[in-house]
Parts: structure tokens; sequence; C-alpha cells
């Protein structure tokens, strides 16, 4: 598989099926920055440590008529 | 009343309506008259809404003079960050892809805008989705920066920055994901709050991260800063982020002065790497001084390393942000701005475990931040590290983008805010930023007052704009 039928099976598998080439060279671009990101990461991160969610759940409401 | 009545501050302008020194349909009126007159050259408006706006003013006066003044806000005018709804008003998002999107109901914080008086005078640019920009490939043009219309006002909500500049309102609303009140207020000489995350309610605001996302008020003075977010503010029990914490008055401990408050210098996260220009760093050393003598006590701390905080933002705003557009992505790729879409594709490559690692590295970002201001009320460090730049140099533009110390605070979610804190040689602004403890902004704001009453920087005006 050619570099660039790579770049346009990972766009597709993310749900970009219309980009143009342009695009998909923006797309390939933007896979280089996420790994970037990634990298950067720590790598020392415990199983202990859950994840800071914005998640807070209340108790049911009354019913209003 | 007479003279010029772009520059009034919001409690300025509420108080002399409230003596019925001043009427709302004149400030109006005179404040329409300066946005025709001028925005022409500064594109900070998307869209004026002036019928609206006059109505609004009428029926404020009218109340007014038959005894029943709600507060500050009533009759003043106000400008809106055009990603916050306003029924029957299209929120476009400074986008092709939203260009009729007319919004059925007010978000919460324009509803409560509007239950205190205030008068809309329409809505302000932004960066496409506040993340594109600035950008000469969408429907309206960028905002451009009052103090050197060559350069860029920051952004996102760069709009709402360079209409308060400009003298065109005395308040703005604009949202906060990487830094988007608090650049836009560093860029154009403004004050900008972004609030504890919680604060103030989401709801009816288009979202670009769920979890970074903030609204925040943007004035020209601290008090006035405080007075608008006293109304906005409060629990929403329909926005799932939203805090049911207590508010009180934001700027009740304006003026107890700074003795006995200690601030800590979190100077390694811009003169280490990154390290700030120097005339920025020079501000910063000049008001670490100013604090002194102003009576507080300040200390260099460390808060966790600058790379951390940007990592855990730039993940999962990535990643947050694609999954509210992968159906337009891919749908209508090319109705996005390029900016937009090479800012938002990053996050269909993000694998969902680095996503959840990011969620826990934000935890821990949390907790160690904490942890490093036990002993301190407030930090003090950079906003921005450079003055702005030209807004047609787009590589000068995408510098600016890593250097700024914004992000840790939409990580962690405490207060903060930013300020003037001089000018360069060419007359540039500069800026500083103060961070809280969750929820006490007011003591943020108690910091800020007393800088910016020591050094008056937010007496400067821009020039060109009579």
């Amino acid at each position: 598989m050619s570099a660039s039928d790579e770049i346009r099976a990972a766009a597709r598998a993310a749900g970009l099926d219309k980009l143009t080439d342009a695009q998909l060279a923006e797309f390939a671009a933007s896979r280089t920055a996420a790994r970037g990101y990634a990298a950067k990461l720590p790598k020392d991160l415990s199983w202990t440590e859950e994840p800071a969610l914005t998640l807070s759940l209340t108790p049911r409401r009354e019913a209003t008529s | 009343m007479s003279g010029d009545l772009g520059y009034l501050g919001l409690m300025q302008a509420g108080e002399l309506i409230r003596t019925r020194e001043l009427s709302p349909v004149e400030l109006t009126r005179a404040l329409l008259d300066r946005i025709e007159r001028h925005d022409g050259r500064i594109n900070a408006f998307i869209r004026v809404t002036p019928e609206a706006a006059l109505a609004s003013a009428k029926a404020a006066e009218a109340e007014i003079m038959a005894g029943g003044w709600r507060g500050p806000l009533h009759g003043v005018p106000f400008g809106l960050k055009d990603i916050i709804d306003v029924a029957g008003v299209p929120t476009t998002s400074h986008s092709k892809i939203l260009l009729d999107n007319v919004a059925k109901t007010d978000a919460v914080v324009t509803a409560r805008l509007k239950a205190a008086g205030g008068v809309l005078l329409g809505k302000l640019s932004t960066h496409e989705f506040a993340i594109g920009g600035p950008s000469f490939d969408l429907p309206f043009p960028p905002a451009r920066n009052p103090w050197n219309r060559n350069c860029h006002p920051g952004g996102s909500s760069s709009g709402s920055g360079a209409a308060l500049a400009a003298g065109f309102v005395p308040a703005a609303l604009g949202t906060d994901t990487g830094g988007s009140v608090r650049n836009p207020a560093s860029m154009c000489g403004i004050v900008g709050m972004k609030p504890t995350y919680g604060r103030v309610s989401r709801r009816g605001v288009f979202p670009l991260s769920y979890s970074l996302d903030h609204v925040g008020p943007m004035t020209r003075s601290v008090r006035d800063n405080a007075v608008l977010l006293n109304i906005i503010a409060g629990h929403d029990a329909d926005d799932p982020g939203s805090a049911n914490v207590a508010t009180a008055d934001f700027a009740a401990d304006i003026g107890k002065g700074l003795k006995g408050v200690r601030i800590g210098l979190a100077r390694h996260l811009y003169a280490e790497a990154p390290v700030a220009s120097s005339e920025q760093l020079a501000a910063l050393d000049a008001a670490a001084e100013a604090f002194r003598a102003l009576g507080a006590e300040v200390r260099e701390i460390r808060l966790a390393a600058y790379d951390d905080y940007i990592t855990c933002n730039r993940i999962i705003l990535t990643a947050e942000a694609f999954a509210i557009h992968r159906r337009w992505l891919a749908e209508r790729p090319g109705d996005y701005g390029a900016l937009t879409r090479q800012r938002i594709l990053p996050g269909a490559s993000i694998p969902s475990a680095d996503y959840i690692d990011a969620l826990r590295l934000r935890q821990r970002l949390i907790e160690r931040t904490s942890a490093a201001m036990t002993n301190v009320d407030v930090v003090l460090t950079a906003s921005s590290l450079d003055p702005t730049c030209r807004i047609d140099d787009a590589e000068a533009v995408a510098r600016t983008y890593p250097r700024q110390v914004r992000q840790p605070f939409n990580v962690t979610g405490q207060p903060a805010l930013a300020m003037p804190a001089g000018f360069t040689r060419d007359g540039l602004p500069l800026s500083l930023q103060l961070v809280g403890h969750n929820f006490e902004e007011a003591m943020v704001y108690r910091v800020a007052a007393a800088y910016e009453e020591a050094t008056r920087w937010c007496d400067r005006r821009p020039p060109g704009l009579d």
C-alpha cells in the first residue's frame, strides 16, 4: 500500500471519505501532530490514577405537572 | 449628556442611567453610531442588531423612569461572541456551516443579561467555531486589533476584545477553551476572566470541547468584569458541567488592598522554556515589584511542567472537538476554513487510550497545581509571551499559539484573569495573568483591581478612533 493509499484508508476509517487531495494532505499532517501530542504523555501513569471527568450525578428530580 | 460615550465603563454608564443623567437610548444610539463609523475597519461585529437594540433601550428607559431600575446593567449595551445563542438571531460561529442557524432560544447567559436589563447591540466575530482563525477564507472577515489594524486582536473571542478596545461596547462575553477570552484581552489591552469551570452555564453556547469550555466576561476594567460575572454566574441544573456552588458578590473585596495577600510568582512558565519576549518579561517583573509595593507578599513557586499542561489540553481539546465536528467534516469538509480543519483534524487520529490518559494526566495536574498553591492566594504569571503580530502573517500568528500560559488553567479549571500590564515601545498592549483557587474569583478581582488602580494602564485608548 502506498503512503497516499494509507492516508486515504486512515481518513476513511475516521469517517472522512470526501476529503480532496489538499484536505488529505492536511489529514496526513494532522496525524503527525496527533502522534506528537501522544508521545509527550507521561509514561508513569498508574492504574490507580483515575481520569478527570465532568460526570456528576444528581438524584432524580420531582415530577412537574 | 454631551461628550464621547464610547469609553464609558459598565458601572459608569449604569450609574449615570440610574441617576437619569444618561438615557439608555442616547447611549445605545451613540454606540451604534460609533460602530457605524469605525467597524468597517475593525470587523468586530458579524451582525449588528440596531432595531432590537433601540427597542430594548427604549423599554429600559421607560422602566427606569417608572422607578423599576434593575441593577448596573439596566439600559447598558453589550455584545456577544457569535457562538452564543440569542433567540431569533443566527448563531453562525463565523462559519459557512451555520450561516442559517437561527437560534430558537436564548443561551442561559443571554437570558441572564437580558433579565438584568442589558441592551444587546449584536453578535461579535470569532475564530471559526472558536478555533479556526484568524482566517480570510470564511464568510466574514476576521476582526482586527484597534491598537493597530494591521495586527491580530487575539482569539478566538476576537470581536469581543476588539469591540471593547474600540469603544463599541462596555461589556461583552467570550468563551475560553485554550485561552480564548484571555488571548484577546491580552492583545487588545482589556480585562478578560475565565471563571472556574462550571461557574457559568454553557447551555446555548456552541461547544468546542465539553470539558474545557468556559464562558467569561470581558470588559475594560476589573470592577466592571466582576459585576458582569455577578450577572452571568450561577448553577444551571441542565448544564452537566455546572457547579452547584453558591455565588457571592465577586466585587465585594475590591478596594481591600493587598496587605497580607500572598502571591505565587510562576516565573518558570514564562522565563525558562518557553521564554517571553524582553518587553513582556520586563512588564511581568515590573508587575511583581508593583504587587510588592502594594503590600503583597510575592514569592516564586513552581506549578507542574509547562509541557504537561499543553499536551493535556491539546489531546482533550482536539479529541472532543473532532467528536463534535466529525459529521460535518465527513459531509462538508470544504465548507470549513482551512485553519479550522487543520486544528480539529488531529482529533481524528488520537487513540481512545491516549484520550483517557490525557484525562488521567489532567487529574494529576489539578492535584499538583493545587498542592503548589497551598500557601498562596493567587498566582501571577504571563498570559501571552509576546505582543500581537501582523494579522496577515500566517507564520507569525502560528508562532503565537504555543507561546502562551493560558491552557494550563483550562486544564485545571481554575479562575484566571488577563489584564493590561503596560505597552510596547510601538504602543501595543502587554499583559499579565492572575490565577485563583477554584471558586475564589473574588480574590483574583481584589488583586487585579489593586494593580489596575496603581498603574491605570486601562486609561489608554487606541489611536484614531475619535
